[in-house]
């Protein structure tokens, strides 16, 4: 299941409040406007992370889908996991361990490479 | 293919041992589908990729079996089904592991179906035949355990009938003999199927890719496997690795993750979230709903974390799915029947209500189940400052 579209991995900013986070959807509002964009945000320098991000980061899905794209997550700090997973949308993501991974899945699935929630708590 | 084993036969024996207590006391967890056939199917399959070709499975259970178990027994490919009285199933066993024993045989498998394993045939006759065994046993280590265990599985010389004898007749608790062991290696997985556990575990480790149980449909997405006939609404979300089977629905706005399995014939309905949980076949989960870490089917939900049965007796919580086509379709056009005029009722009660409501959902019109769900039309609530992609938050009050 070969892609030929790029994909394109963004670095998500290391504080995603009120501010940086609407800065930061201008910025990849381009991508998300092309054809069936497929978008990885890396999250490994987010140092804090706010409802405003949050937000930021399920419109970015939202905009991805009405494109029959894909929007993964990669490389979660502990603070952006933390977050994540409070308001229960870390489940709407397929998250990696490494961007590489992630840009990786987008061609064949690697379920060992997967962040996994089991049961209540985080396998590896 | 090893070509001893075309001389190899099985019996399968299928009774009350693996019934899915949580959700009915008639259901065998073998006869149901897990990513889109059943355990039976895959064990006989299995056994005909090492080239057995003679498989009987003898089958006896108490109480009628849910209409899509019964026919996942009737429509056994590549297996005959001999039926047998509850108390009968051991002694029809016994009787056909005499009628099946000849000169041609060179060993007979006797497997009960209260596991699955994905034991590796071969190897396992290869050595009853090589250490020119009479009985030889599987052992295993099973799920997460550390411990390895006898399964009641055999392979039985063709001579020693009275060896099986003993061993059909005391339940495969007793053997007349020392039993040969055979150890399963760490590629040969093995889960019990005791429990509602057992069967999500099942689908997760399918989906996971730490079995060979493989989903049954197309891989629409890396990790994302659909069934034939699936309808699945254009803003529905499916997070991979998940399992959508045949004939199934998946509304606007669900959230399918989390190695979730939906098995045939459900529908999923607007805004409902199904999230490491396994959704039994014809099983219709209503909408906004958040079925999480759970078995549902058959009007119960058993909760893993809380280890609770819960009846869904409630319509608009769960349904189940007419097993009769002929009525699905009926049922269907009344559905459509009822809804147009609600519609139009609602359009016009929008008119006369013209800037006072909001529409959020401009997908589907759906009906919650409860009221405190996203898709509210009170605009005075905190709910309309939260960004409309958020369609699966939750307000959980004092949660």
């Amino acid at each position: 299941m070969e892609t030929s579209r790029p994909v394109i991995v963004k670095r998500v900013p290391e504080r995603m409040d009120q501010r940086s986070a609407r800065a930061f959807l201008r910025d990849i509002q381009p991508l998300l406007n092309s054809d069936r964009p497929q978008i990885v945000l890396d999250l490994s320098q987010v140092h804090r992370l706010d409802v405003a991000g949050v937000e930021v980061i399920l419109e970015a899905m939202h905009a991805v889908m009405k494109r029959d794209g894909d929007l993964k997550l990669a490389a979660l700090s502990d603070q952006a996991a933390v977050v994540l997973e409070l308001t229960r949308t870390d489940r709407l993501f397929e998250i990696y361990g490494t961007s590489t991974d992630a840009v990786r899945s987008f061609s064949s699935f690697l379920p060992n490479t997967m962040r996994r929630y089991e049961y209540g708590r985080i396998a590896a | 293919m090893n070509r001893n084993l075309g001389r190899t036969k099985a019996v399968l024996l299928l009774d009350e041992s693996g019934l899915l207590q949580e959700i009915s006391d008639s259901l065998p967890m073998p006869l149901i589908e897990v990513l889109g056939r059943s355990i039976l199917q895959r064990t006989v399959d299995s056994l005909r990729d090492a080239g057995v070709e003679d498989i009987q499975v003898v089958a006896g259970f108490e109480k009628p079996l849910p209409a899509y178990a019964q026919e996942n027994l009737d429509r056994l490919e590549g297996a005959t089904v001999v039926g047998a009285p509850v108390s009968g199933v051991w002694h029809k066993a016994e009787q056909l592991f005499m009628s099946l024993t000849d000169a041609q045989t060179s060993a007979l498998l006797l497997v009960r179906l209260n596991v699955y394993a994905e034991v590796d045939w071969n190897a396992f006759v290869q050595q009853h035949l090589d250490r020119n065994s009479r009985v030889t046993r599987v052992w295993a280590t099973a799920g997460d355990s550390a411990e390895t265990l006898p399964l009641d599985i055999f392979a039985i010389a063709p001579n020693r009938r009275n060896d099986a004898a003993y061993l059909l007749r005391n339940g495969m608790k007793q053997s007349r003999n020392n039993l040969e062991r055979y150890d399963a290696g760490e590629g040969e997985y093995v889960r019990t199927l005791r429990s509602a556990a057992d069967l999500r575990e099942l689908a997760a480790d399918g989906l996971y890719r730490r079995s060979n149980l493989a989903p049954f449909g197309r891989e629409v997405r890396p990790g994302v496997f659909v069934g034939e006939g699936t309808r699945i609404d254009r803003g529905a979300r499916l997070v991979a690795p998940v399992y959508i089977g045949r004939r199934c629905r998946i509304r606007a706005r669900a959230l399918v993750t989390r190695a979730a399995a939906i098995e045939q014939h459900s529908i999923i309905d607007c805004g409902c979230i199904v999230d490491a949980a396994t959704v039994l076949p014809y099983s219709e989960v209503g909408p906004a709903l958040d079925v999480s870490r759970c078995v549902v089917g058959n009007k119960r939900l058993f909760s893993l974390s809380r280890q609770v049965t819960t009846e869904l007796l409630d319509p608009k919580l769960f349904r189940e799915v007419t097993y009769n086509a002929g009525l699905r379709t009926l049922a269907q056009a009344a559905n459509l029947a009822a809804f147009l005029p609600s519609q139009l009722f609602r359009g016009l009660r929008r008119a006369a209500d013209a800037g006072n409501v909001t529409v959020i959902d401009r997908d589907e019109v759906c009906e919650p189940a409860h009221s405190a769900t996203l898709h509210s039309t009170k605009p005075e609530l905190e709910l309309q400052n939260l960004a409309p992609s958020m369609a699966v938050m939750r307000r959980y009050g004092n949660q």
